[in-house]
């Protein structure tokens, strides 16, 4: 049986999907997945790969309950962005009753493929927006989905999902100025536009 | 291309995550898949297993026999009744008919006790 991919509508078939097909549905989402998890958790990578497998496994989990209202995608990525708030409200909690969060070192077989000080200068600039203002920029801006698959993603209005991106693109253009061209400002996207 | 397309195209080549290594891509594999193969072991054993178990409770339940009230032998007399309940006790712990008897009743028991003392 042959898995829907990309933003194709799911067919009723495709419910019954089995172990190994999940697998394979997995695998081809797997890197897309890590690194929308990896910038929504502000550049925690071991955390973000826990948090992919997490929600891979309550997809397959909840698989029998998928109406296929949204495509396959659209569904599998509002689980895992659930799983990330999840994951994010817990290190609040342990950082409110100040329990040193674990420090993952990176993967010994990790090479770097950025600079790591402007990563952490990007990480840190993202984590000083509100939960709804990062996701809204990290789905809509850096991971290129639409306002309205967003929306659909985040369980919000599509103005919402508007408000929220216009507010991370001030705080961000502020805050990250220096990465920009010497142009002066203004002739970017405008605030909404899908891209 | 504008100042912003090219700033939120350096956000995005600069903020990524590593490359998965093909070690560590295998190692989440096999971990989901023990996961989720675990969890069908669950199903396949432990739901039929809870279904049983509450299956055989009901059953059980149904089929014990009800506890049935045992038969008196014979009316019990008045001395017996008076074994269980001990009325100058009770008299006693009330000390005036005032204490627990209204106004109309009180006539009553007063004509009770009168053919009482009658017979």
């Amino acid at each position: 049986m042959e898995i829907a991919a990309g933003r194709a509508k799911a067919d009723a078939p495709s419910l019954m999907m089995r172990a190994e097909e999940f697998s394979r549905f997995a695998e081809a989402r797997r890197e897309r997945a890590l690194r929308l998890a990896f910038r929504l958790l502000a550049g925690d990578q071991a955390t973000a790969e826990d948090v992919v497998q997490n929600a891979f496994f309550r997809a397959h989990r909840a698989l029998a309950g998928f109406r296929g209202d949204a495509s396959l995608d659209t569904w599998f990525y509002r689980i895992l962005v659930r799983e990330v708030q999840r994951q994010r409200r817990w290190q609040s909690l342990r950082s409110w009753f100040a329990v040193d969060p674990e420090v993952a070192p990176p993967p010994l077989d990790a090479r770097p493929v950025s600079d790591p000080g402007l990563r952490r200068r990007i990480a840190h600039a993202l984590e000083r927006l509100s939960a709804g203002q990062r996701e809204a920029f990290v789905l809509v801006h850096l991971e290129e989905l639409t306002i309205s698959e967003a929306a659909e993603v985040l369980g919000k209005a599509v103005g919402t999902v508007k408000s929220h991106l216009h507010r991370a693109l001030v705080a961000l253009r502020a805050e990250l100025a220096d990465l920009r061209e010497p142009t002066p400002m203004g002739d970017g996207p405008k605030d909404g536009e899908e891209t | 291309m504008s100042d912003d397309h090219r700033w939120l195209e350096t956000l995005r080549d600069e903020f990524r995550p590593e490359p998965t290594s093909p070690q560590r891509a295998a190692a989440f594999r096999r971990a989901l898949d023990e996961r989720m193969e675990r969890r069908a072991g669950t199903r396949r054993f432990a739901l039929p297993a809870l279904a049983g178990a509450a299956v055989a409770v009901v059953t059980l339940w149904l089929a014990w026999p009800a506890t049935v009230p045992t038969k008196m032998d014979a009316v019990a007399t008045s001395a017996e009744i008076d074994e269980f309940v001990d009325p100058d006790g009770f008299a006693s712990e009330v000390a005036d008919r005032g204490d627990y008897l209204p106004a109309d009743y009180q006539g009553l028991a007063l004509l009770l006790e009168d053919d009482t003392a009658d017979r």
